[in-house]
């Protein structure tokens, strides 16, 4: 019943969405529901009529399966060497024992073997790459004409480091996500202590202005704001004046903010 | 920067093809009399610096000697860690949003007089 894929469906970088999305309407949805089960799961795809067939999820599928051009598998695992028809130079590891248990992560402490395992594998696999290079440049100085054996070492040689590579990067990428959560708890503790920082600091200025509205009680009570008539100069006057005015206004707003209990 | 793996990778296609040139170099550049010896040891340096500059990567990957489990176990300290320190972080925007509205309400009443 599936139709056939529009050309390009299957190969193009940007493929279009599957054409089923059109079947998606509201009457097949309403219609749909009425054929749901009793406890409310979705009916078996084959027992529905063809447009109803394509609102029914198909089953996960197993073994592999086919995105952008490329076969993927199912777990996902990285195809070995051997699979790709290359010699594998190096023991095989836990990682790949692991996987051909089914899945990641079998035993308890092989990741760690695993890496120590593989930088001495990567080791001894650059410091063949020279050696071999050198015996190629032997060769091609006695007999260029037998090139082939050496350079298909050399590519043997290549594969294998890069597939040993590759087959770490699942553990870089769960280092790396450590790393990134310990920056983040690093970065939400600052400022959670930045924030406290500020709150202090407020808490502080209000308390500054509660004890310089008490002083400043003190001082105006005993003043009794008398500083007026000291300044013999008319401008000198003035001056006091403005101060005196200035006080008062200030003492009032002392007090109110006392009684808020700031 | 490319990751530790890219770097490495990077580093090993590029040393395959130090491999090409260095022997096309010699093959090319003789006019019918051998590569002076110059030439050919700065080749040859060019290549062992290359495979020191593999080496290095490799000791400095990521995570060596770490097992998954290990990783697995951080991952999962650090998932709670972190909940925890978001909901300090969130108290602490609390109080300081506390702070802020009794500065303000202390301004706006200064502004009264």
């Amino acid at each position: 019943m599936p139709q056939e894929p529009p050309p390009g469906a299957l190969s193009s970088a940007f493929p279009p969405p599957p054409t089923y999305y059109t079947h998606f309407t509201e009457e097949n949805l309403a219609a749909l529901k009425s054929h749901c089960l009793e406890d409310g799961t979705l009916p078996p795809a084959d027992s529905l009529s063809d447009p109803l067939y394509y609102l029914v999820p198909p089953p996960p599928p197993d073994g592999s399966y086919r995105a952008f051009g490329e076969e993927w598998m199912v777990p996902e695992r990285y195809p070995s060497l051997e699979e790709a028809g290359i010699r594998q130079l190096y023991p095989p590891t836990s990682m790949a024992a692991a996987a051909a248990n089914g899945g990641w992560g079998g035993g308890v402490d092989k990741g760690k073997e695993l890496t120590v395992d593989r930088t001495i594998e990567l080791r001894r696999l650059s410091k063949s790459l020279l050696l071999n290079y050198l015996e190629l440049v032997g060769v091609m100085g006695m007999a260029p004409e037998q090139f082939h054996e050496k350079t298909a070492d050399l590519e043997t040689i290549l594969f294998n480091m890069h597939h040993l590579i590759n087959e770490y990067r699942p553990h870089q990428a769960r280092e790396t996500l450590c790393l990134r959560m310990e920056e983040q708890l690093e970065r939400t503790r600052r400022e959670a202590e930045e924030n406290r920082r500020v709150v202090a600091k407020v808490e502080d200025i209000l308390a500054g202005l509660e004890r310089v509205a008490k002083q400043a009680d003190a001082i105006c009570g005993g003043d009794g704001l008398g500083t007026g008539g000291l300044g013999g100069v008319v401008g000198e006057e003035k001056v006091d004046d403005g101060v005196a005015k200035a006080r008062v206004r200030d003492m009032e707003a002392w007090e109110a903010l006392v009684g808020m209990g700031g | 920067m490319a990751d530790r793996l890219s770097q490495l990778q990077d580093a090993i296609d590029q040393m395959a093809t130090q491999f090409f040139s260095a022997l096309r170099y010699i093959g090319t550049h003789h006019d019918a009399v051998p590569v002076g010896n110059e030439a050919k040891v700065e080749l040859a340096r060019d290549l062992i610096f290359k495979s020191k500059q593999i080496e290095f990567l490799i000791t400095s990957l990521p995570g060596i000697g770490v097992s998954e489990d290990e990783q697995q176990e951080r991952l999962k300290s650090l998932e709670t860690e972190l909940k925890e320190a978001e909901e300090e972080r969130c108290r602490a925007v609390q109080e300081r949003e506390e702070a802020a509205e009794k500065l303000d309400a202390v301004i706006r009443r200064l502004r009264r007089f």
